[in-house]
């Protein structure tokens, strides 16, 4: 069986990225394998071909739903019909339908909660399931910054639809997270399979500004000086609509803005015109760049930094795809500690939100209830989704005041693992050494070879990223008259 | 100066004459499916704005009503009613003069069926525009799994060729803009995405409009209902009508819907509380829904031509559509749910 004719045929990849093809060979010999590969290196193909040379029916765990929709999507793009989704935002009709045709499926991706449901665990065993994969598989572990309780059943769900092997994929572990995924998952005779995390093509660097106006002008500038296209990420949604209007006004025209309170189509529209390069720049929140695969952005800026050094190594990780070099600048502020430990602090229930769920959660602990439930009580989604985990698997016999306690010394652990992670990025934005080394020690990790610019503190030329030609800015018109708009999109033969 | 928000809920509030608390305004433009909303939408016309706002928040419509108060635009006459000042009344007619509520809104009878219609027209002409360039891959601007499911099903079905259909959807979409205004054809279309060709999000095409994210908003719907309205009365659209397949126009909640079936076969009022577990005067909400939403619904069975006449000539003597004010000028043994019904009917003239 020749796997590189089959990457070629499938996705129309030339050759394999480093540590795919050792990863689909060991998982084709039938052993469960754990394999850490970072972001951008193309996890997915490693399951997807594997599943094409086994045939047969993949089942692929994966924490977010937008992420897994996403991945239907991207599939069936690439006319791959067999792929579905299943999680407890479908309609019971159409999660019936799922049901129902789950033989005519190739790829299956699932929320953990909806492979509690014996039904479909039944039918997974009836079926057969040729692999089972466990994507994001950091969250299992109580230290990883994404702990999902409802990862910590997959081992019991994995031997109710027979003991398929597993593949369990992560783009940041670090070594306790590693032992975790392994004991948790049950992964019996397991090939490990550790890439670094290193995206060498990226060059690092942090700037701090002590007032916030200087820092606002400095991006200003840096947006125009920098070759796209770009992305920078803020923590707060208005004020990615702020910026992207003050972009403007610097005349930087081709920019838009990306958060979750704007309407679902409304983000499909930015996501199209950043992919299909109508946008140089996108003014985000980290809802953003989840599942698009876009080869050429140049470079990624954070506005204010994220609370977890993974998160910020996803989130650089979506420049230079395609191994051109790019930029990851951090932007420090003064008052951007303190946004930091708020957005902690907002991933977490407080304790009024606690208490109102609790109160009202009457005998019934529906999961999806409960997340509802949190949320019109103001909590966001992520702190809903904690208290989701840690309610929706409780016995109804503990009282409120029990149960209360209880749920608020889990926020507080949390909390303070949290605040231990905060507090690397931290170390991390004010070292004095080479950021890459800094970084990957957290990971145990040491830099991969390199030719291109390393970081601010090794020595780098900005000037390297700045804009090769001169400005190409494009006319802002106004609307188009629908007769032109039509024709353009349905030409005339 | 006001802005277009401003303009449209004033205009709304001041629909309702301060015969209703303002969160009728809020229920009508979130497009809350009750009796209570669709009667008051049909009673003070102004169902076609019915779910035009849904991203409103309570909050929101109260902080627009403190700052109409504070500026003297509207007063309260009793607890949560307000009512145009002259104040008010002169600057509503004004600001007439430079905005316009879209005429081709009519949010209780298209609202659903114009989502329903746009997500699978976005995902058809996406569809088109690409295949006609023999592109495949590309991302659904909609998302929505069951819509998208229909227009798989609509392509892999249909009995044109490609090229045929590119040609027979252009041509429709050509006459039918044809019979919108002009600017709800450029906002319709500016959203539409294609081949090399983005859609517009609100924000960026009303910063090209140079009109408020709210109005381009209302534009949208408005050029989408009455889309809909002229391919479901016409018979020169059939892709077009085809897109609507499988939707209905009914404006009645689905528990109004249940009674009326009931009560087609023959059932009383109280025969049918009983049947559905529900209070008798539910079940004449929903009989008073249906009296308003269908014209056709005959309202002889519940009201005598005697009593019709009592009540109208009551009606025309109140000018207003407060019901305690009209019950007080009927005979006593009229009740409120027969002066509803009779409101239904002439309440149009």
């Amino acid at each position: 069986m020749n796997v590189e004719k089959e990457l070629q045929k499938r996705f129309g990849f030339p050759a394999f990225r480093p540590g795919q093809r050792e990863v689909i060979e060991d998982v084709l010999s039938g052993r469960d394998v754990f394999a850490m590969l970072p972001t951008g290196s193309g996890k997915s193909i490693c399951y997807l071909l594997s599943g094409y040379l086994l045939g047969g029916l993949v089942v692929i765990v994966t924490p977010l739903i937008s992420l897994m929709q996403d991945q239907v999507q991207r599939l069936r793009m690439n006319g791959e019909k067999g792929a579905a989704a299943l999680n407890s935002f479908l309609t019971e009709e159409e999660r019936e339908r799922v049901i129902r045709g789950l033989g005519s499926f190739r790829f299956l991706y699932l929320s953990p909660e909806m492979l509690r449901s014996s039904r479909l665990q039944t039918a997974l065993k009836n079926i057969g399931v040729s692999l089972f994969v466990v994507d994001e598989a950091h969250c299992i572990s109580q230290w990883g910054y994404e702990f999902r309780p409802e990862y910590l059943k997959l081992a019991e769900a994995r031997r109710n639809i027979g003991q398929p092997p597993c593949l369990a994929l992560t783009a940041t572990a670090d070594d306790q997270v590693r032992k975790d995924i392994i004991t948790h998952l049950e992964l019996t005779d397991c090939r490990l399979h550790l890439y670094s995390v290193d995206r060498p093509n990226i060059a690092l660097c942090v700037e701090h500004w002590l007032e916030p106006k200087e820092k606002e002008r400095r991006l200003i500038e840096l947006v125009k000086q920098l070759e796209g296209p770009g992305i920078v990420y803020f923590s707060s949604r208005k004020m990615t609509e702020q910026m992207a209007e003050r972009l403007k006004l610097d005349g930087i025209l081709q920019v838009g803005f990306y958060h979750g309170d704007m309407s679902t189509e409304d983000r499909m529209l930015i996501q199209n015109q950043f992919l299909g390069d109508q946008l140089d720049v996108v003014c985000a929140t980290n809802a953003f760049g989840m599942g698009i695969d876009k080869p050429n952005i140049r470079f990624v800026i954070h506005y204010h930094y994220p609370t977890h050094i993974n998160a910020y190594m996803q989130e650089i990780g979506r420049a230079g795809r395609d191994g051109e070099p790019s930029l990851a600048i951090c932007l420090v502020g003064a008052g951007d500690d303190r946004i930091a430990q708020t957005l902690i602090d907002r991933e977490l229930p407080d304790e009024s939100v606690v208490k109102a769920v609790i109160s009202r959660l009457a005998g019934g602990n529906d999961p999806y209830d409960i997340q509802k439930l949190a949320m019109d009580n103001g909590a966001s989604e992520t702190s809903a989704q904690f208290l989701c985990d840690k309610l929706s698997c409780v016995d109804n016999q503990s009282d409120a005041a029990t149960l209360f306690e209880r749920v608020m010394q889990d926020v507080h652990a949390r909390r303070s693992v949290k605040t231990a992670e905060l507090a690397k990025v931290r170390q991390w934005l004010a070292t004095n050494r080479c950021r890459r080394k800094t970084v990957l020690q957290f990971y145990g990790q040491q830099p991969v070879d390199r030719n291109g610019p390393c970081c601010d503190r090794c020595g780098f030329q900005l000037k390297a990223y700045y804009k090769k030609i001169g400005d190409t800015r494009r006319l802002n018109q106004g609307i188009e008259p629908w007769q032109s708009r039509l024709e353009r999109l349905l030409p005339r033969r | 100066m006001l802005d277009f928000k401003s303009f449209y809920l004033l205009s709304i509030l001041n629909r309702f004459h301060g015969e209703r608390s303002w969160s009728a305004v809020y229920h009508l433009l979130k497009g809350k499916r009750t009796s209570q909303t669709i009667q008051d939408g049909f009673l003070f016309r102004v169902h076609y704005y019915f779910g035009t706002m849904t991203a409103l928040s309570r909050d929101e419509l109260l902080s627009a009503i403190k700052w109409f108060e504070a500026k003297e635009l509207i007063k309260t006459i009793n607890a949560e009613h307000y009512i145009l000042t002259p104040k008010g009344c002169n600057e509503l007619e004004v600001i007439s003069q430079q905005y316009v509520i879209p005429t081709g809104l009519n949010g209780w009878f298209y609202g659903r069926q114009g989502k329903l219609f746009w997500s699978r027209l976005s995902l058809l002409v996406q569809a088109l525009s690409h295949l006609s360039r023999n592109v495949r891959k590309y991302y659904p601007v909609i998302k929505d799994e069951t819509a998208l499911h229909w227009v798989k099903r609509f392509l892999l079905s249909g009995s044109l060729r490609k090229n045929e259909l590119v040609d027979a959807v252009r041509t429709e979409l050509e006459s039918v803009c044809q019979l919108l205004s002009d600017l709800e054809a450029d906002v319709l279309l500016q959203r539409l995405s294609g081949y090399q060709c983005y859609g517009l999000t609100l924000s960026q095409m009303s910063e090209r409009a140079g009109r408020s994210q709210e109005e381009v908003h209302l534009l949208l719907q408005s050029g989408l209902h009455r889309m809909v309205g002229i391919v479901l009365e016409r018979d020169d659209f059939s892709i077009l009508k085809q897109l609507l397949e499988g939707t209905e126009t009914i404006g009645l909640t689905a528990s109004a819907h249940k009674t009326l079936t009931l009560l087609k076969n023959g059932l009383s009022i109280e025969e049918i509380a009983f049947r559905r577990r529900l209070k008798p005067s539910t079940i004449q909400d929903h009989i008073v829904e249906a009296a308003f939403s269908n014209p056709y619904f005959s309202i002889a069975p519940f009201v005598t031509p005697d009593e019709h006449q009592a009540i109208a000539q009551a009606l025309a003597q109140a000018k207003t559509r407060k019901l305690s004010a009209i019950k007080t000028l009927c005979p006593d043994h009229i009740d409120y749910f027969q002066i509803r019904l009779v409101l239904a009917r002439e309440g149009e003239q």
